[in-house]
């Protein structure tokens, strides 16, 4: 169910931009110039968040179209430093979760258990 | 806490710019060689495995045993791989027209590519499992082909038996 949400929000906000994209330009801009900083603040949060912050993220890039090539440019640049911080952060969780789960026996519902953990949010 | 999934959209996100900075203009790519730290996370990302008895040693795939993990590693991976290969594409494309070699993707790939190679060579070699269904290979329709018939009967004609 949630995963659900997400894909009916992620393409909700995907029609919105792109609606507005057609219409009005600059009403689009202001959007994301507003929703940009709380995007990056939830990239920062626990996984759950920074998922959403990840998501939200995409459908910006998604919508910007070919002639706001220098928005896109620009969207990049101002996103590529923290989602590099990011990156960094979630693959060494995941390495360390995983180097737990090693020491364990594998056929332990623990352990199913703890893999459970690390594939799901 | 942060969880694979987290790892696949993250991965999803980084190559969504990639391919549209790509798409909307090559050169752009240069703005993504010149992040040094980026390639790291790639390279550890390809490293990403639960270390199991069917684990294949020295192998970027996952063959954990536990599908799902193993799905979902191998997606994540699939994604780095595809970013990769954009990215390198690039470098030997415009190879002489932007000074590549201070890059970190440039100076690593010596190190990544015998990784890719050495990654298929056991995996393809690995007893524990079978090859025709790692690769969706289907046996009948392989078989029975036209040109695995001709092949076939080639083989058996008397100038190939030696």
């Amino acid at each position: 169910m949630p995963f659900e949400f997400i894909i009916f929000a992620r393409k909700s906000l995907i029609l919105l931009f792109s609606h507005i994209n057609q219409t009005l330009y600059y009403v689009a801009d202001e959007l994301k110039k507003e929703l940009f900083p709380k995007v990056l603040g939830a990239m920062k949060l626990n996984s759950k968040g920074m998922v959403g912050g990840l998501i939200a993220l995409q459908c910006m890039a998604n919508t910007t179209v070919q002639q706001q090539l220098s928005k896109f440019v620009s969207l990049y640049s101002e996103s590529v430093g923290p989602l590099i911080d990011v990156g960094n952060i979630i693959v060494d969780s995941v390495l360390n979760d995983l180097a737990a789960l090693g020491l364990m026996d594998g056929n332990t519902p623990q352990a199913e258990a703890a893999l459970a953990k690390v594939i799901s949010q | 806490m942060l969880r694979l999934e987290t790892l696949r959209v993250w991965t999803e996100t980084i190559r969504n710019f990639i391919v549209k900075l790509n798409e909307k203009k090559s050169s752009l790519l240069e703005k993504v060689i010149s992040k040094e730290n980026l390639v790291l996370i790639f390279t550890k990302s390809l490293c990403i495995y639960l270390n199991t008895k069917l684990q294949i040693q020295n192998c970027f795939i996952s063959t954990s045993g536990f599908k799902r993990l193993d799905n979902l590693m191998n997606e994540i991976k699939i994604k780095v791989m595809k970013c990769l290969n954009l990215i390198v594409n690039f470098i030997f494309e415009s190879k002489g027209e932007i000074n590549i070699t201070t890059s970190k993707f440039y100076v690593l790939l010596p190190t990544i590519l015998p990784l890719m190679i050495v990654t298929l060579i056991n995996f393809c070699k690995s007893p524990s499992l079978d090859l025709n269904e790692a690769l969706n290979v289907i046996s009948f329709l392989l078989l029975n082909s036209p040109s695995i018939r001709i092949l076939r009967m080639r083989l058996s004609s008397p100038r190939y038996l030696f």
